[in-house]
Protein backbone atom coordinates (compact mmCIF):
# COMPACT_ATOMS: atom_id res chain seq x y z
CA UNK A 1 0.00 0.00 0.00
CA UNK A 2 1.42 3.40 -0.94
CA UNK A 3 2.11 5.92 1.87
CA UNK A 4 -0.82 8.20 1.03
CA UNK A 5 -3.26 5.34 0.95
CA UNK A 6 -1.85 3.94 4.16
CA UNK A 7 -2.17 7.32 5.85
CA UNK A 8 -5.79 7.71 4.74
CA UNK A 9 -6.61 4.18 5.84
CA UNK A 10 -5.04 4.69 9.27
CA UNK A 11 -6.91 7.98 9.69
CA UNK A 12 -10.19 6.26 8.94
CA UNK A 13 -9.44 3.40 11.31
CA UNK A 14 -8.47 5.84 14.03
CA UNK A 15 -11.79 7.59 13.49
CA UNK A 16 -13.75 4.37 13.76
CA UNK A 17 -11.98 2.27 16.38
CA UNK A 18 -11.20 4.00 19.68
CA UNK A 19 -7.65 3.72 20.97
CA UNK A 20 -6.77 2.64 24.55
CA UNK A 21 -6.99 6.13 26.04
CA UNK A 22 -10.25 6.81 24.31
CA UNK A 23 -11.54 3.42 25.40
CA UNK A 24 -10.84 4.09 29.09
CA UNK A 25 -12.52 7.47 28.76
CA UNK A 26 -15.51 5.73 27.23
CA UNK A 27 -15.67 3.28 30.13
CA UNK A 28 -15.65 6.15 32.62
CA UNK A 29 -18.41 7.99 30.76
CA UNK A 30 -20.47 4.84 30.47
CA UNK A 31 -20.29 4.31 34.24
CA UNK A 32 -21.41 7.88 34.88
CA UNK A 33 -24.19 7.55 32.34
CA UNK A 34 -25.32 4.31 33.93
CA UNK A 35 -25.67 6.24 37.19
CA UNK A 36 -28.04 8.60 35.37
CA UNK A 37 -25.60 11.34 34.38
CA UNK A 38 -27.10 12.74 31.19
CA UNK A 39 -24.13 15.05 30.62
CA UNK A 40 -21.83 12.03 30.45
CA UNK A 41 -24.18 10.43 27.96
CA UNK A 42 -24.14 13.62 25.93
CA UNK A 43 -20.38 13.23 25.66
CA UNK A 44 -20.79 9.64 24.52
CA UNK A 45 -23.30 10.74 21.89
CA UNK A 46 -20.91 13.40 20.65
CA UNK A 47 -18.14 10.84 20.54
CA UNK A 48 -20.04 8.29 18.48
CA UNK A 49 -22.63 10.27 16.55
CA UNK A 50 -20.68 10.51 13.29
CA UNK A 51 -19.91 6.81 13.20
CA UNK A 52 -23.44 5.74 14.07
CA UNK A 53 -24.99 8.22 11.67
CA UNK A 54 -22.55 7.03 8.97
CA UNK A 55 -23.51 3.41 9.56
CA UNK A 56 -27.23 4.22 9.33
CA UNK A 57 -26.73 6.40 6.27
CA UNK A 58 -24.72 3.79 4.38
CA UNK A 59 -27.23 1.11 5.29
CA UNK A 60 -30.19 3.11 4.02
CA UNK A 61 -28.74 5.61 1.50
CA UNK A 62 -31.27 8.02 2.92
CA UNK A 63 -30.28 11.06 4.95
CA UNK A 64 -33.56 11.59 6.84
CA UNK A 65 -33.95 7.91 7.66
CA UNK A 66 -30.35 7.81 8.84
CA UNK A 67 -31.01 10.80 11.10
CA UNK A 68 -34.01 9.11 12.72
CA UNK A 69 -32.29 5.75 13.00
CA UNK A 70 -29.16 7.22 14.56
CA UNK A 71 -31.28 9.08 17.11
CA UNK A 72 -33.31 5.94 17.79
CA UNK A 73 -30.07 4.06 18.36
CA UNK A 74 -28.88 6.51 21.02
CA UNK A 75 -32.27 6.62 22.73
CA UNK A 76 -32.47 2.81 22.81
CA UNK A 77 -28.91 2.64 24.09
CA UNK A 78 -29.80 5.03 26.93
CA UNK A 79 -32.81 2.91 27.86
CA UNK A 80 -30.72 -0.27 27.82
CA UNK A 81 -27.62 1.24 29.38
CA UNK A 82 -28.35 -0.15 32.82
CA UNK A 83 -28.27 -3.64 31.34
CA UNK A 84 -24.89 -3.06 29.72
CA UNK A 85 -22.49 -5.30 31.66
CA UNK A 86 -19.36 -4.44 29.76
CA UNK A 87 -18.90 -7.94 28.33
CA UNK A 88 -18.08 -6.26 25.03
CA UNK A 89 -16.87 -2.72 24.48
CA UNK A 90 -19.43 0.07 24.47
CA UNK A 91 -18.34 0.71 20.90
CA UNK A 92 -19.29 -2.83 19.80
CA UNK A 93 -22.45 -2.73 21.88
CA UNK A 94 -23.82 0.48 20.42
CA UNK A 95 -22.85 -0.60 16.92
CA UNK A 96 -24.88 -3.76 17.47
CA UNK A 97 -27.88 -1.68 18.51
CA UNK A 98 -27.44 0.52 15.45
CA UNK A 99 -27.17 -2.43 13.05
CA UNK A 100 -30.27 -4.08 14.52
CA UNK A 101 -32.20 -0.81 14.39
CA UNK A 102 -31.27 -0.39 10.73
CA UNK A 103 -32.09 -4.01 9.87
CA UNK A 104 -35.51 -3.73 11.52
CA UNK A 105 -36.17 -0.52 9.63
CA UNK A 106 -35.13 -2.11 6.33
CA UNK A 107 -37.34 -5.14 6.95
CA UNK A 108 -40.33 -2.88 7.52
CA UNK A 109 -39.54 -0.95 4.36
CA UNK A 110 -38.72 -4.02 2.28
CA UNK A 111 -41.82 -3.76 0.12
CA UNK A 112 -41.34 -0.09 -0.60
CA UNK A 113 -39.41 1.19 -3.59
CA UNK A 114 -36.09 2.47 -2.26
CA UNK A 115 -35.86 6.22 -2.46
CA UNK A 116 -32.40 7.73 -2.33
CA UNK A 117 -31.85 10.85 -0.30
CA UNK A 118 -28.12 11.23 -0.57
CA UNK A 119 -25.79 13.51 1.25
CA UNK A 120 -23.58 15.84 -0.72
CA UNK A 121 -20.44 14.29 -2.09
CA UNK A 122 -17.73 16.25 -0.40
CA UNK A 123 -14.92 15.37 -2.76
CA UNK A 124 -11.38 16.49 -2.32
CA UNK A 125 -9.51 14.35 -4.83
CA UNK A 126 -6.13 15.71 -3.90
CA UNK A 127 -6.46 14.30 -0.39
CA UNK A 128 -7.78 10.91 -1.31
CA UNK A 129 -5.78 8.50 -3.44
CA UNK A 130 -8.93 6.54 -4.27
CA UNK A 131 -10.48 9.60 -5.81
CA UNK A 132 -7.27 10.49 -7.57
CA UNK A 133 -7.46 7.10 -9.22
CA UNK A 134 -11.07 7.64 -10.18
CA UNK A 135 -10.72 11.04 -11.76
CA UNK A 136 -7.12 11.05 -12.97
CA UNK A 137 -6.08 11.18 -16.62
CA UNK A 138 -5.41 7.47 -16.60
CA UNK A 139 -8.97 6.68 -15.63
CA UNK A 140 -11.01 5.51 -18.62
CA UNK A 141 -14.08 7.38 -17.34
CA UNK A 142 -12.25 10.62 -16.83
CA UNK A 143 -15.29 12.67 -17.56
CA UNK A 144 -17.40 10.58 -15.32
CA UNK A 145 -19.94 12.44 -13.39
CA UNK A 146 -19.17 11.72 -9.77
CA UNK A 147 -22.76 12.35 -8.82
CA UNK A 148 -23.83 9.69 -11.29
CA UNK A 149 -21.25 7.33 -9.85
CA UNK A 150 -22.53 8.09 -6.37
CA UNK A 151 -26.09 7.30 -7.42
CA UNK A 152 -25.11 4.05 -9.16
CA UNK A 153 -23.03 3.01 -6.20
CA UNK A 154 -25.85 3.58 -3.76
CA UNK A 155 -28.32 1.78 -5.98
CA UNK A 156 -25.96 -1.18 -6.20
CA UNK A 157 -25.53 -1.25 -2.43
CA UNK A 158 -29.29 -1.19 -1.94
CA UNK A 159 -29.60 -4.22 -4.23
CA UNK A 160 -27.49 -6.24 -1.81
CA UNK A 161 -29.23 -8.26 0.87
CA UNK A 162 -29.24 -6.60 4.29
CA UNK A 163 -26.67 -9.07 5.63
CA UNK A 164 -24.29 -8.42 2.73
CA UNK A 165 -24.82 -4.68 2.91
CA UNK A 166 -24.01 -4.72 6.61
CA UNK A 167 -20.60 -6.29 6.10
CA UNK A 168 -19.75 -4.07 3.12
CA UNK A 169 -20.71 -0.98 5.13
CA UNK A 170 -18.82 -2.02 8.23
CA UNK A 171 -15.73 -3.29 6.43
CA UNK A 172 -15.30 -1.40 3.18
CA UNK A 173 -16.79 1.93 4.20
CA UNK A 174 -16.26 2.15 7.93
CA UNK A 175 -13.02 0.17 7.94
CA UNK A 176 -13.79 -2.25 10.78
CA UNK A 177 -11.80 -5.50 10.94
CA UNK A 178 -13.48 -8.85 10.36
CA UNK A 179 -13.40 -10.01 13.98
CA UNK A 180 -15.04 -6.83 15.23
CA UNK A 181 -17.74 -7.08 12.57
CA UNK A 182 -18.27 -10.67 13.67
CA UNK A 183 -18.83 -9.50 17.26
CA UNK A 184 -21.21 -6.78 16.18
CA UNK A 185 -23.27 -9.06 13.96
CA UNK A 186 -23.02 -12.06 16.27
CA UNK A 187 -21.59 -14.37 13.59
CA UNK A 188 -18.26 -16.13 12.95
CA UNK A 189 -15.42 -14.19 11.30
CA UNK A 190 -15.55 -16.83 8.54
CA UNK A 191 -19.16 -15.88 7.86
CA UNK A 192 -18.13 -12.24 7.61
CA UNK A 193 -15.44 -13.08 5.04
CA UNK A 194 -17.84 -15.25 3.09
CA UNK A 195 -20.52 -12.55 3.00
CA UNK A 196 -17.96 -9.99 1.97
CA UNK A 197 -16.75 -12.19 -0.87
CA UNK A 198 -20.22 -12.74 -2.30
CA UNK A 199 -21.16 -9.10 -1.85
CA UNK A 200 -18.06 -8.05 -3.80
CA UNK A 201 -18.88 -10.48 -6.58
CA UNK A 202 -22.37 -9.04 -6.92
CA UNK A 203 -21.17 -5.45 -6.80
CA UNK A 204 -18.53 -6.11 -9.44
CA UNK A 205 -21.26 -7.37 -11.73
CA UNK A 206 -23.55 -4.38 -11.14
CA UNK A 207 -20.76 -1.81 -11.39
CA UNK A 208 -19.00 -3.40 -14.35
CA UNK A 209 -19.05 -0.08 -16.27
CA UNK A 210 -16.99 1.51 -13.57
CA UNK A 211 -14.58 -1.33 -13.12
CA UNK A 212 -12.66 -0.68 -16.35
CA UNK B 1 -8.11 -7.01 -15.16
CA UNK B 2 -7.23 -9.69 -12.62
CA UNK B 3 -9.46 -10.59 -9.69
CA UNK B 4 -7.12 -8.84 -7.32
CA UNK B 5 -7.16 -5.66 -9.41
CA UNK B 6 -10.90 -5.66 -9.81
CA UNK B 7 -11.31 -6.20 -6.07
CA UNK B 8 -9.08 -3.22 -5.34
CA UNK B 9 -10.93 -1.18 -7.92
CA UNK B 10 -14.25 -2.08 -6.29
CA UNK B 11 -13.00 -1.09 -2.88
CA UNK B 12 -11.88 2.24 -4.34
CA UNK B 13 -15.37 2.77 -5.69
CA UNK B 14 -17.01 1.83 -2.40
CA UNK B 15 -14.71 4.12 -0.44
CA UNK B 16 -16.15 6.99 -2.44
CA UNK B 17 -19.07 6.74 -0.05
CA UNK B 18 -16.87 7.99 2.75
CA UNK B 19 -17.06 11.39 1.08
CA UNK B 20 -20.83 11.55 1.37
CA UNK B 21 -21.30 13.97 4.21
CA UNK B 22 -24.39 15.42 5.86
CA UNK B 23 -25.15 19.15 5.60
CA UNK B 24 -22.65 21.48 7.31
CA UNK B 25 -23.30 21.91 11.02
CA UNK B 26 -25.55 18.85 11.05
CA UNK B 27 -23.82 17.28 14.05
CA UNK B 28 -23.87 20.50 16.09
CA UNK B 29 -27.44 19.88 17.15
CA UNK B 30 -27.62 16.12 16.79
CA UNK B 31 -26.91 15.29 20.42
CA UNK B 32 -29.37 17.98 21.55
CA UNK B 33 -32.08 16.16 19.64
CA UNK B 34 -31.15 12.87 21.29
CA UNK B 35 -31.12 14.40 24.78
CA UNK B 36 -34.47 16.11 24.17
CA UNK B 37 -36.00 12.77 23.29
CA UNK B 38 -34.46 11.14 26.35
CA UNK B 39 -35.72 13.92 28.66
CA UNK B 40 -39.14 13.63 27.10
CA UNK B 41 -39.17 9.88 27.77
CA UNK B 42 -37.96 10.36 31.33
CA UNK B 43 -40.61 12.98 32.08
CA UNK B 44 -43.31 10.72 30.63
CA UNK B 45 -42.07 7.91 32.82
CA UNK B 46 -42.34 10.18 35.88
CA UNK B 47 -46.01 11.02 35.15
CA UNK B 48 -48.55 8.51 36.55
CA UNK B 49 -50.10 6.25 33.97
CA UNK B 50 -53.62 7.61 34.44
CA UNK B 51 -52.50 11.17 33.74
CA UNK B 52 -50.78 10.07 30.55
CA UNK B 53 -53.93 8.19 29.63
CA UNK B 54 -56.15 11.19 30.08
CA UNK B 55 -53.75 13.55 28.34
CA UNK B 56 -53.73 11.20 25.37
CA UNK B 57 -57.50 11.20 25.40
CA UNK B 58 -57.58 14.97 25.49
CA UNK B 59 -55.23 15.06 22.52
CA UNK B 60 -57.48 12.75 20.55
CA UNK B 61 -60.63 14.68 21.46
CA UNK B 62 -59.01 17.95 20.41
CA UNK B 63 -58.32 16.45 16.99
CA UNK B 64 -54.57 16.98 17.11
CA UNK B 65 -52.20 14.20 16.14
CA UNK B 66 -50.53 12.86 19.27
CA UNK B 67 -46.85 12.00 19.35
CA UNK B 68 -47.67 8.35 19.64
CA UNK B 69 -49.70 8.45 16.43
CA UNK B 70 -53.27 7.74 15.42
CA UNK B 71 -53.14 4.09 16.34
CA UNK B 72 -52.77 4.87 20.02
CA UNK B 73 -55.73 7.25 19.77
CA UNK B 74 -57.82 4.46 18.28
CA UNK B 75 -56.79 2.14 21.13
CA UNK B 76 -57.59 4.86 23.66
CA UNK B 77 -61.05 5.45 22.20
CA UNK B 78 -61.76 1.72 22.13
CA UNK B 79 -60.68 1.42 25.76
CA UNK B 80 -62.95 4.31 26.76
CA UNK B 81 -65.90 2.78 24.89
CA UNK B 82 -65.35 -0.62 26.42
CA UNK B 83 -65.07 0.79 29.93
CA UNK B 84 -68.30 2.73 29.45
CA UNK B 85 -70.12 -0.40 28.29
CA UNK B 86 -68.87 -2.40 31.26
CA UNK B 87 -69.95 0.30 33.71
CA UNK B 88 -73.36 0.57 32.04
CA UNK B 89 -73.94 -3.18 32.08
CA UNK B 90 -72.86 -3.38 35.70
CA UNK B 91 -75.22 -0.56 36.62
CA UNK B 92 -78.16 -2.23 34.90
CA UNK B 93 -77.46 -5.51 36.63
CA UNK B 94 -77.22 -3.81 40.00
CA UNK B 95 -80.44 -1.94 39.38
CA UNK B 96 -82.26 -5.18 38.55
CA UNK B 97 -81.17 -6.63 41.89
CA UNK B 98 -82.49 -3.66 43.82
CA UNK B 99 -85.97 -3.50 42.33
CA UNK B 100 -87.85 -4.22 45.64
CA UNK B 101 -85.88 -2.79 48.55
CA UNK B 102 -88.37 -3.85 51.27
CA UNK B 103 -88.52 -7.43 50.16
CA UNK B 104 -84.87 -7.66 49.41
CA UNK B 105 -83.79 -6.11 52.69
CA UNK B 106 -84.16 -9.41 54.52
CA UNK B 107 -82.97 -11.56 51.68
CA UNK B 108 -79.73 -13.27 52.66
CA UNK B 109 -78.86 -13.59 49.00
CA UNK B 110 -78.77 -9.83 48.56
CA UNK B 111 -77.04 -9.35 51.86
CA UNK B 112 -74.36 -11.72 50.74
CA UNK B 113 -74.10 -10.01 47.38
CA UNK B 114 -73.84 -6.61 48.96
CA UNK B 115 -71.05 -7.77 51.24
CA UNK B 116 -68.64 -7.05 48.41
CA UNK B 117 -66.86 -10.38 48.60
CA UNK B 118 -67.81 -12.46 45.55
CA UNK B 119 -66.65 -15.70 47.13
CA UNK B 120 -68.69 -15.30 50.27
CA UNK B 121 -71.66 -14.09 48.21
CA UNK B 122 -71.55 -17.20 46.09
CA UNK B 123 -71.13 -19.48 49.09
CA UNK B 124 -73.96 -17.79 51.00
CA UNK B 125 -76.23 -17.99 48.00
CA UNK B 126 -75.72 -21.73 47.66
CA UNK B 127 -76.34 -22.26 51.37
CA UNK B 128 -79.57 -20.29 51.31
CA UNK B 129 -80.87 -22.09 48.25
CA UNK B 130 -80.05 -25.46 49.80
CA UNK B 131 -81.81 -24.55 53.02
CA UNK B 132 -84.95 -23.52 51.13
CA UNK B 133 -85.05 -26.82 49.28
CA UNK B 134 -84.58 -28.82 52.47
CA UNK B 135 -87.33 -27.00 54.33
CA UNK B 136 -89.75 -27.82 51.53
CA UNK B 137 -88.88 -31.49 51.86
CA UNK B 138 -89.08 -31.61 55.63
CA UNK B 139 -92.54 -30.01 55.90
CA UNK B 140 -94.94 -32.61 54.46
CA UNK B 141 -97.44 -30.19 53.07
CA UNK B 142 -99.06 -32.50 50.56
CA UNK B 143 -97.69 -35.91 51.44
CA UNK B 144 -100.40 -38.46 52.30
CA UNK B 145 -100.11 -42.00 53.55
CA UNK B 146 -102.51 -44.82 52.83
CA UNK B 147 -104.66 -45.89 55.83
CA UNK B 148 -103.31 -48.94 57.55
CA UNK B 149 -105.55 -51.31 59.60
CA UNK B 150 -103.91 -52.70 62.67
CA UNK B 151 -105.66 -55.53 64.59
CA UNK B 152 -105.05 -56.79 68.12
CA UNK B 153 -105.71 -60.37 69.07
CA UNK B 154 -106.15 -61.81 72.61
CA UNK B 155 -103.75 -60.80 75.31
CA UNK B 156 -100.90 -60.52 72.94
CA UNK B 157 -99.37 -57.20 72.84
CA UNK B 158 -98.13 -57.90 69.38
CA UNK B 159 -99.71 -55.99 66.69
CA UNK B 160 -100.64 -57.26 63.36
CA UNK B 161 -101.75 -55.24 60.47
CA UNK B 162 -103.08 -55.69 57.05
CA UNK B 163 -99.78 -54.40 55.85
CA UNK B 164 -96.61 -56.30 56.61
CA UNK B 165 -95.29 -54.11 59.36
CA UNK B 166 -92.37 -55.27 61.39
CA UNK B 167 -93.26 -56.40 64.94
CA UNK B 168 -92.41 -54.14 67.84
CA UNK B 169 -92.81 -51.06 65.81
CA UNK B 170 -95.98 -49.97 67.54
CA UNK B 171 -96.84 -49.98 71.21
CA UNK B 172 -100.48 -48.91 71.30
CA UNK B 173 -101.92 -47.44 74.49
CA UNK B 174 -104.27 -49.87 76.41
CA UNK B 175 -103.18 -52.79 74.35
CA UNK B 176 -102.89 -55.11 77.37
CA UNK B 177 -106.69 -55.81 77.56
CA UNK B 178 -108.39 -58.86 75.96
CA UNK B 179 -110.67 -59.01 72.96
CA UNK B 180 -110.07 -58.22 69.46
CA UNK B 181 -110.21 -54.65 68.53
CA UNK B 182 -109.48 -53.11 65.33
CA UNK B 183 -107.65 -49.89 65.35
CA UNK B 184 -107.38 -47.66 62.48
CA UNK B 185 -104.21 -45.82 62.54
CA UNK B 186 -103.79 -42.91 60.42
CA UNK B 187 -100.48 -41.53 59.52
CA UNK B 188 -99.87 -38.07 58.41
CA UNK B 189 -102.32 -35.21 58.49
CA UNK B 190 -104.82 -36.43 55.96
CA UNK B 191 -108.49 -35.73 56.84
CA UNK B 192 -110.33 -38.38 58.79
Amino acid sequence: MDPIAESTQSTILARTAPNAEEASEVVHRVRRAQAGDLAAYDQLVNQFQERIYGLCYHMTSHHEDAHDLAQDTFVKAWQALKNFKGDSSFYTWIYRIAVNTCLNHLKLRRNRTPHLSLNDLDVQPENDPDLVALVSDKTPRREANLAELQRRLNEALLKLSEDHRSVVTLHDIQGLPHDQIAKILGVNPGTVRSRLFYAHQQLQGWLADWMK
Amino acid sequence: MTDDESSKRLQQLIRLKRHETPPPGYFNEFSDGVLDRIRDLESKRAVPWWRRWFSRGLQSSSGSVPESGFRSVWVWNAAIGLSTLVILAGGLYWASLLTDPEKEAGDPLLQAASSGNPLSASSAASTVLLARSMSELVEPRSVQFRPVTVSMSGSSTELSSTNPLPSGLFQLPGASGGGSEAYRVRFGNSPR
